[in-house]
């Protein structure tokens, strides 16, 4: 399946078929992850869109309900180094980014050989992130954020594209060391598995439970990846559009003068300058997937709940009234106005 | 399509502000035009109105004030609705850009349009190649856009209102088509309504010198202060310019009504001012009061004294009642110093011929036999319409006194109203001593009218009662027996209050205070500034009414006549007043139920029932002394829980609530470090002395 996506010539002159392009083997990749994972259409976007953002995301949902699936299917659909690390209470940090060991060579001489750990992947999947200690997390984030890890005083860079996908599970948090919101801000989108319908269980069931092994086809060549990942960041965006991220982002503090009463009361702190990065870049990728050049409002709303959702810190009223962020986030939708110049 | 994009929305939405700007055009327009017809209209509601038999409303009917209102209503609308019109185009002006996003809008292309001006004009600086897919993308859309200025859209409300205004303006007549107005509409071009004759601008002149002496008094909140100073302002306003009566009248009335409206919803004083006085001018204002019968004012500084003894120390005590013993010792009783200038003596003031010409024509006296006619209370108004002063004889006919013996068969509690107007009086035969213009009353139609009262029991003694009448006189003039005896009683108390005061008691004397206040109250005497504001009213409102007749009977002559016919009221009245005024010597012993007064004291006699003997109703004696309830009996709540539900319940927390907070929280966190808590719970804990902080 040739999905290469031209890189724009010297002379700037991709036309829509970059874009058609662009679209069709997305289109092909989403259509293969869901014929493994079905029934999750939505959540399989949002992953897609996290990829091409170069994100990490952060997956939350019941035991069972497809979460490593869905992060070791996209691996194999693109043909990605995948590496899976299960965290545990003891988990230490040279256990995710490896360690140096004394070795010795033919010679017999000892030196010390570095044995890189599962960091070293395209596609890492931290399963149970929250059941680690806030020491091993940190290790991870680093990663994360730097696309590379120092051992031994050795900075080392970790394989393109990568991608952390951490799974937790929103109940057993008996002895979890909950994700710090500094960190949560760390993840660009955070996706919520939902239970899938009756449908699409009776479907599940019939399909997963046969003599043959399902297996994942390869719909997306590696570089297509990174070459997609390029093509994101020139997607056009207009100044109403980021003016538009600027105010959902800015309505979700409660001190700013544009807060709805809602946020007022049931939001202690907003979302970071981050979160406005991650609206934009995320809202990019959306339209690509759409098949525009262009960035427009509506896709700024489409990704605003994987984006703002883990990023605001309810107050204790939230807590008390059952308040989710994401009904939060319904009201920032419906009451932040779209940009009106004069 | 090969114009840029942002040449042809600049085009376009210049084509958009010129189909704007003619429909707030078309609008503003509609509005002025149906602004106009209405000023026509109102200009001629009156004719309309008179064509249907109806009244126009004073303020309509002036028709010297109408024209130049109805300018100013206009110049108003129309500077109104042109500034809503420049309003309306500033904020439906669009500009490029906006258009472009409402095209998106319309043509579901998410923002395309708006992503590829913003290309052009520069604001971004995209991939060239993709920009270029944007821009070709965008040109492709807009030559498909046919009509991109938003449809007509005519001012439809305006034009319904204008011609619904318009019909209804078809349905008013024309200015001159009634032959009957044709008088109205010349008077209506005079400036004003005639002058006022002399004595009713004297009798203005006294009520605002009434009023000025009411504004006086000490501790009047500062609203009906003003309000009394303004309707002085009006009336003393129609001495200097009397062409312009009416409309000062009718202002002094609006103010005088407000006064009043003030006074009965948040009472006549001001307690802070109250609070401010010193005891001696506290005292000596509350027995001068007494003196005046000005009720009002001493049961306000009775109460106050009695506020400041509670608490008070016995040296303030003893400063209290010494204070009260000079102002005893230097108020007289009965001293007419203090008397307020508007009750001069009946026969100085009443001149009760003076309104009426009408008394002239009228011959009541003759016909007059008060047992007859005499109800002059409920005919009412006697002093304007018509009155007999000159024609006053009936006294003649009528020598109730002797035959009067009202006051056998009279039981003054009951009716109580008699007791102030209607004591007949055997001595009262008014013919004798009665020359109506010397005694007559001050020809307040209420005072008058209690006499009709009496004299409605139609017998001889009626007429004897309309010399009791000029008893009601006294209200105006001089307090009636029974108002000297209730304010000598009141005195003695004030006297033994002060005594107590004096020996250190102070809980006894507080609550007897408040008994002889709220007698004061009940009692509403002569001088009370109440009475004073409703009789200021009265003579406003009676000057009001007759000028705007006046006006509206053009010459008034003819009419001024057939009304003054009146018998009853002619005869009855003027008489009775004339006469018992001046006789008036035993008031005090008709026996009010012989006048079988049957009501209707009118509204000068008013009040009655105590007139005589002192009727105040007896000290409910079921009513014992005051309960007390301890709201604290069942003691305080101890410890933290108790602030902690001070907090809850709203209060502002005290240093009591932060120690609480800082103890219990130290304790939490303690905990969460110690690691019993888990930890998806430890925020949870946090987050709760968070919320529950104290700032």
């Amino acid at each position: 399946m040739n999905t290469a996506i031209p890189t724009s010539s010297p002379h700037g002159a991709p036309t829509d078929d970059r874009i058609a392009r662009a679209q069709d083997a997305l289109g092909a990749l989403k259509t293969e992850i869901e014929r493994r994972l079905f029934g999750q259409s939505n959540l399989v976007l949002q992953a897609i869109i996290g990829l091409l953002t170069r994100g990490n995301i952060l997956i939350e949902g019941q035991p069972g309900l497809g979460k490593t699936l869905l992060v070791k299917v996209m691996a194999e659909a693109i043909d990605l180094e995948f590496s899976r690390i299960q965290f545990t209470p003891d988990l230490m940090p040279a256990d995710i980014t490896g360690s140096q060991t004394l070795m010795h060579d033919e010679h017999g001489r000892a030196r010390l050989d570095f044995r890189a750990g599962p960091i070293f992947a395209n596609l890492v999947l931290a399963d149970e992130v929250n059941r680690a200690t806030p020491k091993t997390q940190s290790a991870l984030l680093e990663a994360m954020q730097e696309h590379a890890v120092t051992v031994g005083g050795v900075r080392r860079a970790l394989p393109e594209p990568f991608l952390v996908a951490a799974t937790q599970n929103p109940i057993e948090m008996e002895g979890t060391y909950p994700l710090p919101e500094a960190q949560l801000d760390r993840f660009l989108l955070k996706l919520e598995v939902p239970f899938p319908s009756f449908e699409d269980l009776r479907e599940i069931g019939l399909r997963t439970t046969g003599r043959t092994e399902d297996t994942t086809a390869r719909a997306m060549e590696r570089q297509t990846m990174i070459d997609l990942q390029n093509l994101v960041r020139d997607i056009v965006v207009a100044p109403h559009v980021a003016e538009f991220a600027a105010s959902l982002t800015m309505a979700t503090h409660p001190e700013a003068q544009s807060a709805t009463a809602d946020i007022k009361r049931f939001v202690r702190y907003g979302a970071s300058p981050r979160a406005m990065q991650a609206l934009i870049l995320a809202g990019r990728a959306y339209a690509l997937l759409c098949g525009r050049a262009w960035v427009a409002e509506d896709d700024i709303r489409a990704v605003a709940h994987p984006v703002l959702r883990h990023r605001m810190i309810p107050s204790f009223d939230a807590k008390l009234e059952g308040i989710t962020n994401n009904r939060l986030v319904d009201g920032l939708i419906a009451t932040v106005p779209n940009v009106r110049p004069g | 399509m090969n114009l840029p994009l942002s040449n042809l929305l600049r085009r376009w939405a210049q084509a958009t502000n010129r189909r704007v700007a003619m429909e707030e055009f078309a609008r503003a327009v509609a509005w002025l035009a149906a602004g106009g017809v209405v000023a026509i209209g109102f200009k001629r509601l009156p004719h309309g109105l008179a064509a249907l038999g109806i009244d126009a409303p004073p303020g309509l009917a002036d028709a010297a004030t109408r024209p130049s209102a109805i300018v100013w209503i206009a110049a108003a609308f129309a500077l109104g609705v042109v500034l809503r019109g420049v309003i309306r185009f500033v904020r439906r002006r669009t500009a490029p850009f906006r258009l472009a996003r409402a095209l998106d809008a319309r043509l579901q292309t998410r923002d395309l349009l708006a992503t590829a001006w913003a290309i052009e004009a520069g604001m971004i600086q995209p991939d060239p190649g993709l920009a270029a897919v944007v821009l070709e993308r965008a040109r492709g859309t807009s030559s498909g856009i046919i009509a991109p200025v938003a449809p007509w859209s005519s001012p439809t409300r305006a034009l319904a209102t204008l011609g619904i205004v318009a019909a209804a303006f078809g349905l008013l007549p024309t200015e001159a088509p009634l032959p009957e107005l044709a008088g109205t509409a010349n008077a209506a071009e005079t400036p004003t309504a005639p002058p006022l004759p002399d004595a009713v601008r004297e009798r203005l002149a006294r009520t605002a010198e009434a009023l000025a002496k009411l504004e006086r008094r000490p501790a009047l909140r500062e609203a009906t202060r003003s309000k009394l100073a303004e309707a002085r302002a009006h009336l003393e306003s129609i001495q200097r310019d009397p062409s312009k009566s009416l409309g000062a009248l009718s202002r002094a009335e609006k103010a005088l009504r407000d006064a009043q409206r003030e006074a009965s919803r948040e009472g006549l004083f001001d307690p802070a001012a109250l609070g401010r006085i010193d005891a001696e001018t506290l005292a000596r204002e509350m027995m001068e009061a007494i003196e005046r019968g000005d009720t009002d004012t001493a049961a306000a500084m009775a109460e106050e004294i009695a506020r400041r003894t509670e608490d008070a120390s016995d040296a303030d005590l003893e400063k209290l009642g010494k204070a009260m013993d000079r102002a005893l010792q230097n108020t007289e009783p009965g001293s007419t110093a203090s008397r307020e200038p508007g009750s001069t003596p009946a026969g100085e003031s009443g001149k009760p011929g003076e309104s009426g010409k009408p008394g002239e024509s009228g011959t009541p006296g003759e016909s007059g036999k008060p047992g007859e006619s005499g109800k002059p209370g409920e005919s009412g108004t006697p002093g304007e319409s018509g009155t007999p002063g000159e024609s006053g004889t009936p006294g003649e006919s009528g020598k109730p006194g002797e035959s009067g013996k009202p006051r056998e068969s009279g039981t003054p509690g009951e009716s109580g109203t008699p007791g102030e107007s209607g004591k007949p009086g055997e001595s009262g035969t008014p013919g004798e001593s009665g020359t109506p213009g010397e005694s007559g009353a001050p020809g307040l139609p209420g005072e008058s009218g209690a006499s009709g009262e009496s004299g409605a029991s139609g017998q001889p003694g009626e007429s004897g009662s309309a010399g009791e009448e000029s008893g009601s006189g006294g209200e105006s003039g001089g307090p009636t027996r029974g108002e000297s005896e209730r304010r000598a009683r009141w005195r003695n108390d004030a006297e033994r209050l002060a005594e107590r005061l004096r020996s250190g008691e102070a809980g006894g004397p507080r609550s007897e205070l408040r008994e002889l206040a709220e007698r004061m109250r009940e009692r509403s005497g002569s001088g009370s500034l109440e009475r004073e504001l409703d009789r200021a009213l009265e003579d406003v409102e009676r000057a009001r009414s007759r000028q705007f007749e006046e006006m509206n009977r053009g010459e008034g002559e003819g009419e001024g006549e057939g009304e003054g016919e009146g018998e009853g009221k002619g005869e009855g009245e003027g008489e009775g007043e004339g006469e018992g005024k001046g006789k008036g010597k035993r008031p005090g012993s008709g026996s009010p139920r012989a006048g079988r007064p049957g009501g209707k004291p009118g509204p000068g006699g008013g009040r009655g029932g105590d007139g005589y003997g002192d009727v105040s109703p007896p000290p409910d004696a079921s009513r014992g002394p005051a309960e007390q309830v301890d709201a604290q009996a069942a003691g305080p709540m101890r410890g933290a829980v108790r602030y902690i539900e001070r907090m809850a319940q709203g209060q502002r927390p005290g240093p009591e609530y932060r120690d609480v907070h800082r103890e219990y929280q130290d304790i939490a966190e303690a905990a969460v470090r110690r690691e019993q808590i888990p930890l998806t719970r430890r925020d949870y804990i946090r987050s709760y002395f968070e919320a529950v902080r104290p700032d």
